[in-house]
């Protein structure tokens, strides 16, 4: 240690402001990777809590493929169904099944001192089973629908009754129903689907047992020790196939291409074409790309530091083998060399985690798609100190082997500067942090364009635009639009049965051949929403069984959809006439091709979603209170909350905007490392070729000439890296991200070259500045000490 | 050729000054060899500086060429040095990165020379001082004799009219040195050029027409060789 300190202290007052920068450039990285780590394994723990985790399964049902994506899997089931499917051979496979409600419901409870509201999960007494519930007090036993026992969270009960001992406690009464804790389990992480809600038996599921058209469950089933995802795939396929045979006739649902899929819990956190409580979840690749990313900015840091460590070996050469010759030992020198440089890079993971602590809450995980606490992650902790002491060993090897392998005599007798070897090393390791740089600048820009223009593109006039849902549908609606109406800056109003980007709320239509999304509307919707017609016309006071199609509907069933013809007749029934074709509107998400789509006039006592437009020139947050006092009045008995369509698709995109600044972010961060290396570089290449700059003074060479000539070793450097990158960016930009949204800006050139020019101007000002200093010297008092 | 009136070099450290030349008048003419001699710190590093342009006196004035240079800025003194004073320094000041025939080639690159013609020059330079066989070697992988020689030959390749000199043995050992003196003389008396030569050698100084004695900044002796 001591010895630590005294070369830290020579290293200082030879090179400290190099030095400096190279170890704050480490821990930034560190900081930035440490971030994304823990963020990483949040992702890739989810649910992993669970005792049986790699045995817990949800099964999904997959609708026949030409439906849309948004109604192409279902998570939730009938019971009747499951147990068939179930039946044969199942209990050889399957250890438990749980039927349950997930979606969370509402409800007032009693607590000590007030009630209090909170969601409610309605699960089967065999959740308790699958799921690992950990018990502070109380037992599961009770937990069935007959008892009413209902299981709550640590938090709740501290909270609500101050203590966990509360088993009996009365949680909720009416006359026909009380609800009492059977047990305190301890919370839940957060990376679990699980909540920390109130749990409560299902009292109805005998009800459901053969009730054929309650798809309302969310199955999870428990397989047997050994029972791979394959054999259980097979085995619910041959089922299926055995359901639909034996049960069509009893069954009211045609099966005909349906499949059943079981993901493994852990996976759901995955599952993208699912929202879950609308809050669009994470990709298996996302988490992949800021994992490498992390990787990237921490190898950006180390080659910054190996140069360095690569730049001091001419400094070094001579007092190293000196010690040589003094009797030190080789292996002895190699490894203080080695842990030299270990330390080094350990200091910066302590100040990296110096900053954690100090400013983790307030804003390094404030960035984050969920907070984390990175005091719950030792192992992210344990595995960056690993990072640190490899990253030291492969920092301090070059130098470590090269000092310490050199004849002594050679060292001894002449001045070594860098060998032929030593500076390719170096810019081999300048290109290297070039093309990362690169890399995720443009990256960066890309996604930055293309979630704007998913953000702004196809979408209705979102900042005039808002809506609310009504308590329940309301006999007549004419109040409704006079209230609305009359407030200053509302232009219209419209009712729907949903809002328009629900999503997996809307209903499926299946017709002869065509598979829609249905949505019923007021006559004066698309009017009110802006969404302009391309062929026929709007709905008017004289249609009753009218429709309009979008024109992605026309394109894929140009047989079916055209105006004046006739829609979903069925029995006597003559079907809808279609009066027009409105234009495509990014009614789901433009990640994917906008689905075919209907809108069916409807009688507004069968509609409960306000839409409102607001006059140019007002902002929603200035008549929201007014809208929600009107409604409030004409739908009493509920308090409405008015929620402009901007809000909407911003959580749309919430998960590409987070991503979009996370990388940003992180680009910029991997650029000041960079940065901050090339400046250690330029200042330990002044520093080396002082000698040089003298004498190629005293040959006549102007400043301006020898700065040109350091510069364009680095522009030289950063074309190579440039040339290098070119076909990657091409590739993995323009043929593998870019393709992967339905709609996207176009792959252009031009966001690279800018980025090119970018690093470059950086790479000539931070030369200018740093070089000068060495170049401003007076060749006379340099070669004075020669 | 270079004539020095009055000068004095005065450095100033932590606010000690120390006297480097002191009021020192010289006249170097055209095709002389001159040996200036003296113990170590006695000025005469200064004095080769101040000849070369390199360095500015406190006080006196300088004429190159007819050129009153006292008042000339950093790149007017650049300009009136490059290709016309060659310099050869005691410890070489090779560049390590480059190659021999790189070093030899860096005065004509800052002349603006075209490339072929450069490489001719650098070829020919090169053979005459018997080092062409080096000319893909780097500094490190030369003995000290050789490197001086390259020293040499950079500092001739300009065709300078003067070429100045810092101890150019000092650094080598005595049969080189022979052969290093032979080469400066031998340039001396076939082209002409003007050598100012620093050293502490009195076999060296032999090669010149005339020894300059200095002691504390002042030349205290003249002796001319005929």
């Amino acid at each position: 240690m001591k010895t630590f300190l005294y070369r830290l202290r020579t290293r200082f007052r030879g090179y400290g402001l190099p030095l400096t920068l190279n170890i704050i450039g480490m821990a930034i990285a560190f900081v930035a990777a440490i971030v994304i780590l823990v963020q990483v394994r949040f992702d890739m723990t989810y649910d992993m809590f669970h005792k049986n985790a790699d045995r817990i399964y949800r099964l999904h049902m997959i609708y026949p493929t030409e439906v849309a994506d948004s109604v192409g899997r279902t998570r939730t089931l009938a019971v009747p169904f499951v147990k068939e499917l179930l039946k044969a051979e199942g209990e050889t496979l399957i250890e438990t099944v749980s039927y349950s409600v997930l979606k969370a419901g509402h409800r007032t409870w009693h607590g000590s001192k007030a009630d209090f509201a909170l969601p409610y999960f309605l699960v089967d007494s065999s959740f308790v089973d699958i799921f690992t519930f950990d018990l502070i007090s109380g037992c599961s036993d009770d937990f069935n629908g007959r008892t009413g026992a209902v299981l709550i969270p640590e938090s709740i009960a501290v909270k609500q009754f101050g203590d966990t001992d509360v088993v009996g406690k009365v949680l909720s009464q009416s006359d026909s129903d009380t609800l009492r804790i059977c047990g305190v389990y301890k919370d839940f992480p957060s990376n679990s689907m699980l909540k920390n809600y109130v749990y409560m038996p299902h009292r109805n599921m005998s009800v459901d047992e053969n009730n054929w058209n309650r798809w309302v469950y969310e199955v999870y089933i428990e397989v047997k020790p050994g029972v791979s995802l394959k054999r259980l795939t097979d085995f619910l396929g041959e089922n299926l196939e055995r359901v639909k045979n034996d049960f069509g006739e009893i069954s009211p649902l045609d099966m005909k291409g349906w499949q059943v899929e079981p993901v493994l819990i852990h996976d759901l956190h995955y599952l993208s074409e699912i929202v879950e409580f609308n809050v669009p979840v994470v990709t298996k690749e996302s988490v992949m790309l800021l994992f490498v990313i992390s990787l990237v900015i921490v190898i950006i840091a180390g080659f910054n530091f190996a140069n360095f460590q690569v730049a001091l070996i001419p400094r070094r050469i001579k007092n190293i083998n000196i010690n040589r010759i003094l009797g030190a030992g080789r292996n002895r020198l190699l490894w203080g060399i080695l842990s030299e440089s270990v330390a080094y890079v350990i200091v910066s993971w302590i100040g990296a985690l110096l900053v954690l602590v100090l400013f983790a809450d307030e804003w390094l995980f404030g960035t984050s798609i969920v907070r984390v606490s990175f005091e719950d992650s030792l192992s992210v902790l344990v595995y960056t100190f690993l990072m640190a002491i490899i990253i030291g060993v492969l920092i301090g090897a070059y130098p470590a082997f090269y000092l310490t392998r050199v004849p002594v005599q050679i060292v001894l007798k002449r001045h070594l500067g860098l060998t032929r070897k030593s500076l390719a090393f170096q810019d081999v390791l300048l290109c290297f942090q070039f093309l990362c740089s690169l890399a995720l600048v443009t990256c960066s820009y890309v996604m930055l364009q293309q979630n704007r223009y998913l953000y702004d593109g196809g979408t209705v006039d979102k900042e005039h635009l808002a809506f609310a849902y009504m308590k329940d549908t309301i006999p007549d609606a004419a109040p409704l639009y006079e209230k609305i109406n009359a407030i200053e800056g509302v232009k219209g109003t419209a009712l729907s049965l949903k809002i328009l980007t629900a999503q997996d709320e809307f209903m499926a239509w299946s017709w002869e051949h065509v598979v829609i999304n249905v949505m019923q509307v007021s006559e004066n919707y698309h009017q009110v929403m802006g969404i302009d017609m391309v062929e026929g016309r709007n709905f008017c006071e004289k249609d009753s069984y009218a429709m309009i199609f979008n024109e992605a509907a026309k394109l894929k069933y140009p047989d079916y959809v055209a105006v004046g013809k006739r829609f979903g007749s069925w029995g006597e029934f003559d079907g809808f006439e279609i009066v027009g074709i409105c234009k495509d509107v990014n009614f789901m998400s433009l990640r994917k091709e906008i689905a075919p789509m209907a809108f069916i006039l409807a009688g507004e006592d069968n509609l409960t979603c306000v839409n409102v437009r607001l006059d140019e020139g007002f902002r929603f947050e200035d008549v929201k209170v007014k809208l929600e006092e009107a409604l409030d009045v004409v739908d009493t008995g509920y308090k409405h909350n008015f929620r402009s369509f901007d809000e909407i698709y911003s959580s749309t995109y919430r998960y590409e905007n987070l991503m979009t600044n996370r990388i940003a972010l992180l680009a910029l961060v991997a650029i000041l490392i960079s940065v901050m290396g090339l400046c250690g570089q330029v200042l330990m290449n002044g520093e080396y070729r002082l000698k040089e700059f003298a004498v190629k003074r005293v040959m006549g060479a102007g400043i301006c000439r020898i700065l040109r000539e350091q510069l364009q070793r680095y522009l030289y450097l950063l074309c190579v890296a440039a040339i290098l990158g070119a076909p990657f960016y091409k590739y993995f930009v323009g043929s593998r991200w870019l393709v992967g949204f339905y709609y996207h800006i176009d792959f252009s050139w031009s966001v690279y070259v800018v980025s090119v020019i970018l690093i470059a101007c950086t790479v000539v000002l931070i030369t200018i500045l740093f070089m000068l200093q060495y170049l401003y010297k007076k060749p006379v008092e340099i070669l004075k000490y020669e | 050729m270079i004539e020095l009136k009055n000068i004095s070099k005065i450095y100033k450290s932590d606010g000690v000054e120390t006297v480097a030349l002191m009021d020192i008048s010289l006249t170097i003419k055209k095709g002389e060899f001159v040996a200036v001699m003296g113990a170590s710190g006695c000025g005469k590093t200064t004095l080769l500086n101040i000849l070369g342009l390199i360095d500015t006196p406190t006080e006196g004035r300088i004429y190159f060429d007819g050129t009153e240079t006292t008042s000339c800025g950093e790149n007017e003194r650049m300009r009136l040095r490059r290709g016309r004073v060659g310099f050869v320094f005691q410890s070489f000041n090779l560049i390590d990165d480059l190659t021999v025939a790189q070093n030899v080639e860096l005065p004509l690159k800052y002349m603006g020379m075209k490339v072929d013609e450069r490489r001719q020059k650098v070829i020919g330079v090169l053979k005459d001082l018997k080092i062409s066989h080096r000319a893909g070697y780097y500094p490190h992988q030369l003995s000290g004799g050789q490197q001086q020689l390259v020293a040499i030959a950079r500092a001739l390749v300009s065709e300078p009219v003067v070429i100045l000199a810092d101890e150019p043995t000092g650094n080598i050992d005595s049969s080189m040195g022979k052969t290093i003196m032979e080469t400066l003389s031998s340039i001396n008396a076939r082209i002409g050029t003007t050598i100012v030569m620093a050293t502490h050698n009195k076999r060296d100084a032999e090669y010149a027409h005339r020894v300059l004695s200095m002691s504390d900044g002042n030349i205290i002796a003249t002796e001319e060789f005929v």
